[in-house]
């Protein structure tokens, strides 16, 4: 069974390498690590991962909950959410894209691990 | 009035003489005839019984005649008969008379004025007449021949006596009305005369108050005109009615153009409808004036700012009858005002980006000392760099609370201990369920210089509740309270009821970096100080002043 891809959407690159240790220590192959909605769409088409982690505020026209609209549109592909922002008004926001989860930082990598453990692992990235 | 009734009077009284004349005349006519009458058949009857007489039956009749003549005065004051022949073209008068005491008055000439009803009588007619009588006197008579005796009869009264109860009556009434002309004269005097008098003293009175009022509308004019506020006069329709020189100023518009429009053409659309709703509520009586900031739109089109006051001006019984505003150009003062609102705007929003930025610079700091703990195999370092980041997350938290709140300068304290908790909790690994957290800090906010010490220490402590007191795998509490106390003051306590530090131990005395931060930062940054219970699990007690107290909690 090959490792399930993620793609990180976070500009601050330390923040996003530091992502991407974490999530590689979890068994996670990151495919890439982009600071755009417009990258990060690219990077989908391209990639194909199995999920997207997206910082909700990223550079760009668009923010992150535009931009996991546009990739759950044209790809199908789900996102889970990290945000310095409360959770209740994102939910709000994002109710439409059904995200895997939001991730409040400072990120508490036991939940994120298995939230995604829970939804890549299992294989049913597309029924949740 | 007393001309009128005067007329009045004279006319009735001379209706009464007429009806009076009247029936005096027919009395007279009476009395003559029936006298006649009476003589003729005592003639009559003397002729076929009297024809012994010595002077005839004629003179027998007579006779008795004037006996009986003798014992009747006559009537009234002036009435009369006489009884008369014609004899060689005289009137010889037979009976004695009542106004000539004489046994017969001189004969009257027959061709004379004298005795008209008489000479009327003895030429047979018969009638009434207003005449001379044989004494020259006017009289009213009635006169009547007697056929037996070619005698006449005449009965009489003087004129003068049936006019003078009317002539009485008129010089009554006449004296009547000029009493009461005069009367009514002195009255009008009486009346008149404090009236005129208060008529001139109120018309001086007038007259000083028209220099007054004259002198108020000069002294009214020359503020009006000389203002330096604009001053309009509006009717209630909202037409401008006078306007002054600094006015047309603040408008652009001349006093001629501004007379032509209402103050709704020139206000700026959306600042008309509070101007309305205030003009209706004072027109109501709801409120006597109202003041109001708001745009005019200038002739070129520009805007200015005035501030507005308004107040009815209503007459005497209280009717609006027109307004009066006073406005004052505050276009630069509001200019100066929208600037340092959208200053203070920019200002904030730069703040709050300096916030965020600091934010994320801690939180790179902190996936870097992350990241290198990560090749660390050593135990106690990696304890260290775990430290380190927490410490740097603790001060991160202020700057995310202070980008994402309303308020930049100030830290609601419980928020701020809720979050770190939780963060600490997690990064600790305790099991929710068997630490029961408990944080009461409510009403407690704290500006960003007491915050990050603040901040520190709660975390420091916290943390060593979280890794040692409830070491032994037990249940338990820990509590983080915040609460003003006197003296503007702030006490925190952060306590647990675990293991509790070992008596040994001198916080004071430690080697261990984060017991010597907290009492580093309270006693030489906070410039407070630190207590510890050991009764019951662990419980320190901080008190500091803040360095920026709460103006709303104090207020």
């Amino acid at each position: 069974m090959t490792r399930p891809t993620i793609l990180v959407v976070e500009d601050e690159f330390i923040v996003a390498f530091e992502l991407k240790v974490a999530l590689e220590g979890m068994g996670f192959t990151v495919c890439g690590m982009v600071s755009s909605g417009e990258d990060a769409i690219d990077c989908v088409e391209r990639e194909k991962p199995d999920c997207v982690l997206m910082d909700v505020s990223i550079r760009g026209e668009m923010d992150g909950i535009e931009a996991a609209r546009h990739i759950r549109a044209r790809f199908g592909t789900r996102t889970a959410f990290i945000s310095g922002y409360p959770v209740e008004e994102l939910m709000e926001r994002a109710a439409d894209v059904r995200p895997i989860g939001i991730f409040v930082k400072p990120l508490e990598y036991r939940e994120l691990e298995i939230a995604l453990g829970t939804v890549l692992l299992s294989g049913d990235a597309d029924l949740n | 009035m007393a001309i009128g009734s005067l007329l009045v009077a004279a006319t009735t009284i001379w209706m009464l003489y007429g009806a009076a004349f009247e029936e005096e005349r027919l009395r007279l006519v009476e009395t003559a005839q029936s006298q006649a009458r009476l003589i003729e058949a005592i003639a009559r009857y003397d002729r076929f019984h009297y024809t012994d007489h010595p002077g005839g039956w004629r003179a027998a009749t007579l006779s008795q005649i004037n006996e009986a003549h003798q014992a009747y005065e006559g009537f009234g004051r002036t009435g009369e008969f006489t009884l008369a022949r014609l004899e060689a073209e005289s009137i010889v008068f037979v009976l004695g008379h009542r106004h000539q005491k004489v046994e017969h008055p001189e004969p009257v000439p027959f061709d004379s004025e004298l005795a008209e009803p008489m000479r009327r009588a003895l030429l047979g007619q018969s009638g009434t007449v207003v005449g001379l009588d044989y004494r020259g006197e006017r009289v009213v008579a009635a006169y009547e021949p007697v056929a037996e005796l070619d005698l006449g009869i005449v009965a009489k009264i003087d004129l003068a006596e049936v006019q003078a109860p009317f002539k009485k009556a008129g010089l009554a009434a006449a004296g009547f009305a000029v009493l009461v002309v005069f009367a009514g004269a002195i009255l009008f005097v009486r009346v008149s005369s404090p009236l005129v008098t208060a008529l001139e003293r109120r018309s001086r009175d007038l007259e000083s108050t028209l220099v007054a009022l004259r002198g108020s509308e000069e002294l009214f004019r020359t503020t009006f005109e000389l203002a330096g506020a604009g001053i309009v006069q509006v009717s209630l329709s909202g037409r401008f009615t006078r306007v002054n020189k600094r006015f047309c100023e603040i408008v652009g518009y001349t006093e001629g153009e501004l007379l032509e429009l209402r103050f709704q053409d020139i206000t700026h659309p959306d600042d008309l409808e509070e101007d309305l709703a205030n003009v209706s509520r004072i027109i109501d009586g709801e409120i006597n004036s109202y003041s109001l900031e708001k745009r005019y739109v200038c002739k070129d089109n520009s805007l200015v700012w005035v501030s507005l006051t308004v107040s009815l001006v209503r007459d005497g019984p209280g009717d609006p009858r027109y307004f009066i505003a006073v406005a004052e150009d505050t276009t630069e003062r509001k200019n100066a005002e929208l600037a340092v609102k959208s200053s203070l705007a920019e200002k904030e929003v730069l703040l709050r980006e300096i916030h965020h930025r600091v934010k994320n610079n801690m939180q790179v700091i902190s996936s870097l000392l992350n990241l290198q703990a990560k090749n660390i195999e050593d135990a106690r370092l990696s304890k260290m760099f775990r430290e380190s980041q927490s410490r740097v997350r603790a001060m991160a938290l202020i700057h995310e609370i202070l980008y994402q709140s309303g308020n930049l300068g100030r830290i609601d304290l419980g928020e701020y201990v809720s979050k770190l908790a939780t963060g600490l909790v997690r990064m600790y690994g305790t099991e929710p369920d068997r630490i029961n957290l408990n944080i009461g800090a409510q009403d407690v906010t704290l500006g960003i210089d007491d915050t990050v010490p603040c901040g520190l220490v709660i975390n420091e402590l916290l943390s060593n509740s979280l890794k040692y007191a409830f070491r032994d795998g037990r249940m338990g509490e820990i509590g983080i309270d915040a609460a003003p106390v006197k003296n503007g003051k702030i006490m925190l306590v952060v306590h647990d009821d675990g293991v509790g530090i070992p008596a040994e131990v001198d916080i004071r005395n430690t080697e261990t970096m984060g017991m010597r931060l907290v009492i580093g930062l309270v006693e030489s940054q906070l410039g407070g100080q630190v207590d510890l219970d050991r009764d019951h699990g662990t419980r320190f007690t901080i008190t500091f002043s803040p360095t920026e107290p709460d103006m709303a909690l104090k207020g």
